[in-house]
């Protein structure tokens, strides 16, 4: 390893410290500006993610920081990344999104609509355990306005 | 409800679910409208839409019989009467249809939204109605297929940093006046298989990447200074030939700006399939 080489701590929600080169972590836009902006002292906290999801993203993001790795192996990666349960699925989408990596957001947001697509509504609910809230007479109405998408 | 993970889905952010929303086929989107209340709300204000060859079940619909159109009609209405909230890009995908729905109020509505960008692929020789050149809010544009009269008053749109245009019906003098009056236009797509009338001269002070696919006798680059990539292909619907040595020679490329970066020029006698064509690349220093 290069004498280059910047490291930098982070810590998760759970108090567990993760020591990676600066130039994996600064996938996170997050990082990366706390960085650039030069507030980083040694330890940067992550109050929005624990060291279980954060194991994760790190396998991502060094995985996708390989030098010369094919993009049929990255594809195979991710296809393998996101075939998880869905708590860990969405505690992934929510440090995504706090860590700003686009990338890796876009791609799980993708499984996640991949996994409501083609499906009837009745089935949408069942799988991610949402309440219908509204009256028969309600839902008769909406399925009116669009009656072609329910055929 | 003991289930731990109840509407987990429901709690993520709404800029997340926006995002999972928007990579649906709009159908699929539309289904989730009726999920619950709090799923209505984020189906309505949805900022990106996009009604293309998903939207259309059948083949039938792909050509826009009877059925599909009311489909159409009623959809575009309930966009209009129930979206809330910014809508920032718009995408339509009717070109194979063989008739001409209405889109005159749906074009109103997102000149109102201040829509910034938009996707237009509609059937041949389609007029776009006069409510399209009142979206003076585009930064992008991309249009296929479709015929350009603007009112005498137009002025252009001068926030476009895109403009890519397919096959569509304009004169020499409109797509002139179009390109230079967009000031901060980057980023310049052509696909025009018809011949011009006349030759079109490119000003755009910004313009960093120009691609045109037609007969490149009919383009001018007269005041280009930031261009960095240039690709020019050769084609004509009446397969005239064409004289590369001739235009080789010709001062076309003496106003290409010294830092132009990429040339990528590809030429065919005999169209037949782009990818078949006999081409080079140029790096210039």
């Amino acid at each position: 390893m290069s004498s280059s080489t910047k490291f930098l701590t982070l810590k998760t929600n759970d108090k567990e410290e993760f020591v990676l080169d600066e130039a994996i972590a600064i996938r996170s836009q997050t990082i990366k500006n706390m960085v650039e902006d030069d507030c980083v002292s040694n330890v940067i906290p992550l109050p929005n993610v624990d060291s279980k999801t954060m194991i994760k993203v790190i396998e991502y993001w060094k995985k996708h920081s390989e030098e010369g790795i094919s993009k049929d192996k990255l594809m195979d990666f991710d296809k393998a990344f996101v075939k998880v349960d869905q708590s860990i699925l969405y505690a992934l989408i929510l440090a995504a999104n706090f860590l700003n990596d686009a990338e890796m957001l876009d791609m799980i947001c993708q499984e996640v609509a991949n996994r409501i697509k083609g499906k009837t509504p009745e089935e949408i609910r069942k799988e991610f355990n949402i309440e219908n809230d509204f009256t028969p007479e309600e839902e008769e109405e909406i399925r009116n306005e669009n009656v072609w998408a329910f055929e | 409800m003991t289930d731990p993970n109840q509407s987990v889905l429901s709690k993520l952010p709404n800029n997340v679910i926006d995002e999972i929303l928007i990579r649906l086929p709009f159908r699929d989107a539309v289904c989730t409208s009726i999920l619950s209340k709090e799923w209505r709300k984020h189906w309505c204000r949805l900022p990106q839409l996009t009604l293309d060859s998903d939207f259309w079940k059948s083949k039938k619909d792909l050509t826009g019989d009877k059925r599909a159109t009311s489909n159409f009609t009623m959809t575009i209405h309930n966009i209009i009467t129930r979206h809330s909230g910014p809508l920032t890009k718009f995408t339509l995908c009717i070109q194979y249809w063989e008739i001409y729905p209405p889109i005159d109020n749906l074009l109103y509505f997102l000149s109102r939204n201040r829509i910034q960008h938009l996707v237009l692929k509609l059937p041949r020789q389609f007029k776009l109605p006069p409510s399209f050149f009142t979206c003076l809010h585009l930064r992008h544009l991309f249009l296929q297929n479709c015929l350009l009269l603007p009112p005498p008053d137009f002025k252009g749109f001068d926030r476009l940093i895109r403009l890519e245009l397919h096959e569509v019906t304009i004169s020499s003098k409109l797509l002139e006046s179009l390109i230079s009056n967009c000031l901060l236009l980057e980023q310049l797509v052509l696909r025009i298989s018809d011949t011009l009338s006349d030759i079109i001269e490119i000003n755009a002070p910004m313009l960093k990447s120009c691609d045109f696919t037609g007969d490149m006798t009919t383009i001018c680059l007269k005041c280009v200074p930031r261009l960095t990539e240039l690709s020019l292909r050769y084609y004509r619907k009446d397969w005239k030939e064409f004289d590369v040595a001739n235009f080789l020679t010709s001062n076309f490329f003496e106003s290409c700006p010294d830092h132009l970066e990429h040339l990528h020029l590809d030429y065919g006698l005999h169209v037949i399939c782009p990818s078949s064509y006999p081409y080079f690349w140029l790096v210039l220093p």
